[in-house]
């Protein structure tokens, strides 16, 4: 591999695209730079320092990789960043409010907050390896965010100022993954289509199957949380982490199906607002 | 082929360092857990002079007595590693009361057996086998037997009720059927009891009850229709308490709310619930009622951090019936 080949994979190395589209860019940036080098090299250089030169002016390799994954994923790598390291921070924060409102540490739960902000700055650190696999990508955020979730009955046990101010930030965290979760699945099913309206229709597709998940999930956080807090570590808890893991498995496939059909692949989640928003305004409304 | 690169190595060997540092100064800052304070039921002796109660040292009870005149409280049990000495109940004659000796598996009851101590013989002796849960026990009113709910092999749905005789220490099942539990039950003379029946969880639907052992009858106290508890779900009716000469019925109910938190107080009534009167004013919780046996005083229960923080401080107040008027009951523990 030669210096140029090298340059232009340290640039693609700081992007998320799949391999398809990377060879494309790849192609164009090495035509680019052979091109400044040739016009070096008939300027009188030798084509060591006509590479040399060809390189400095197309710009440095990470500055180029940033501003390209900026420009076609935007703010994708920063909100995993933000996710992954204010994760370890509640971590922290969270671990020193334990002893001092219950005495003793939770180490476990520590164990565990780590291990999702580390693999979720880990994916931000490595996007050009990781970036492509949205699916795992979403899956590992959303499990972020549903153990955080999670965490909020650990919260509301610590005295109230902490509890407000820890609600809150759990609250923007979770806001955050589902943001990035709902962008991520948009960037990936916008990849055969630039025509405006479907794009539309995709970005509202994902957010109708993101929230009818949340909801679903969020459900079965409930009952995972009160068969913990009643009778403890049963195999009952199997049926509600069961449902998070179908619903994980059928939201592949319904990111594929978005991005092929995104008004017949929200049918499945409107539906689930529907009985959820039913099931939850029945008690109100009869009374 | 692209790696992981030398950064997310470093990343991740820092995150396990950070872990490393917080578990362990985190174990060595960790300092004795639970709740240190007054327990949840104590009981008072028929001449009202002595109170036995639990006292919680971070989650384990002992049981301390105290002369209601004053002076120091006296350490009477204190548990082995592991277990919890809670709800004492005094026998009729005053010679001697039993409690429930609980097993604590990581701060969580496993078992509780029923235990009697003699005061004159200084120690105390298993009435039921260690691998039941047992809720409640009573005297009967002659003080020969003892009556006690628990949860066979420690399994909630096997919901039954018994008695042990004390001289011969035969026991048996009481056939009394019940829609799911029932708890605060106290028993009277012929063969007739009164208790919380406990309806389904969820059902929201318990009744105080008066039931006959031998026909099985059951006759609730349906409260006066004027009277609306501020709890959603209707009345609490917590720890209910039956007056020495069985007329009237004190209770714990939400009285009124601040905010979104409910302010628990004591309610008394007639035995067939009319002339529902509240009968304490705490902003915070009052539970668990006693009549006192010569006098028209009630002696409760008081978390004065009840919706304000999320550790409880328990009190013993007194509350007259005649004047309404609250006096906390001070209780000095030996060093």
């Amino acid at each position: 591999m030669n210096r140029l080949e090298k340059h232009v994979d340290k640039i693609l190395n700081q992007v998320q695209s799949d391999p398809a589209e990377r060879e494309e860019m790849k192609e164009e940036f090495l035509a680019h730079l052979s091109a400044l080098k040739q016009q070096h090299e008939e300027d009188g250089h030798s084509p060591k320092n006509a590479e040399k030169k060809a390189i400095e002016e197309f710009g440095d390799a990470g500055l180029v990789g940033n501003g390209l994954q900026e420009t076609m994923y935007p703010y994708q790598r920063g909100l995993l960043y933000v996710i992954g390291l204010a994760s370890i921070a509640l971590g922290i924060f969270m671990h020193f409010l334990f002893l001092n409102t219950f005495n003793e540490p939770s180490l476990g739960w520590l164990a565990i907050q780590f291990a999702f902000g580390t693999l979720v700055t880990l994916v931000a650190m490595n996007i050009s390896l990781l970036g492509r696999f949205y699916w795992s990508v979403n899956a590992l955020v959303f499990l972020t965010g549903g153990w955080i979730g999670i965490s909020y009955f650990a919260v509301i046990q610590f005295p109230e100022p902490q509890t407000y101010i820890f609600s809150t930030y759990l609250a923007i965290l979770i806001l955050t993954c589902l943001v990035f979760i709902i962008r991520n699945s948009y960037y990936h099913t916008i990849e055969e289509t630039s025509d405006r309206k479907t794009r539309r229709l995709k970005k509202v597709s994902n957010v109708v199957n993101l929230l009818a998940g949340v909801m679903i999930c969020g459900t079965a956080i409930f009952f995972i949380y009160g068969f913990m807090a009643m009778i403890g570590l049963n195999w009952l808890v199997l049926i509600p982490v069961g449902v998070v893991v179908i619903w994980l498995l059928f939201y592949k496939y319904q990111m594929k199906w978005t991005a092929r059909k995104p008004v017949a692949a929200m049918i499945p989640g409107l539906i689930v607002i529907v009985l959820f928003t039913a099931i939850t305004l029945t008690p109100w409304l009869l009374q | 082929m692209k790696r992981i690169n030398k950064k997310s190595l470093w990343f991740v060997g820092g995150v396990i360092l950070v872990y490393i540092l917080l578990a362990s100064t985190g174990q060595m800052a960790a300092g004795p857990t639970g709740y240190s304070g007054l327990g949840f039921s104590p009981t008072l002796s028929d001449d009202d002079q002595t109170l036995i109660f639990p006292y919680t040292k971070h989650e384990q009870s002992s049981l301390y007595m105290k002369a209601m005149d004053g002076g120091e409280a006296e350490l009477l049990l204190e548990p082995e590693e592991g277990y919890s000495y809670e709800e004492p109940v005094f026998a009729p004659n005053g010679t001697s009361f039993t409690f429930l000796k609980k097993e604590l598996v990581e701060d969580v009851q496993e078992t509780a057996r029923v235990q009697l101590m003699v005061f004159e013989n200084g120690s105390a002796r298993a009435l039921t086998g260690a691998q039941h849960t047992v809720l409640e026990a009573d005297f009967s009113p002659d003080g020969e037997w003892i009556y006690y709910t628990m949860y066979r092999d420690g399994i909630v749905k096997q919901f039954e009720f018994h008695k042990v005789n004390l001289a011969t220490g035969k026991g048996e099942r009481i056939d009394h059927e019940v829609d799911f539990s029932f708890g605060s039950f106290e028993v009277l003379s012929g063969q007739k009891i009164f208790y919380k029946n406990n309806s389904e969880p969820f059902a929201f639907d318990d009744q105080l009850m008066f039931a006959d052992l031998e026909t099985n009858e059951q006759t609730p106290v349906v409260l006066e229709d004027s009277y609306e508890s501020e709890a959603e779900h209707g009345p609490a009716l917590s720890q209910p308490a039956l007056s020495p000469d069985q007329e009237r019925i004190a209770f714990s109910d939400v009285g009124s709310m601040n905010n979104s938190t409910y302010l628990y107080n004591i309610f008394v009534m007639n035995r067939d619930g009319s002339d529902v009167e509240q009968v304490t004013d705490v902003s915070d919780f009052a539970g668990d009622p006693t009549f006192f046996h010569k006098s028209n005083r009630i002696l409760f229960t008081r978390d004065s951090q009840f919706g304000k923080s999320r550790e409880q401080d328990l009190e013993y107040w007194i509350v007259d019936l005649e004047t309404e008027n609250m006096e906390k009951v001070y209780i000095d523990m030996p060093d």
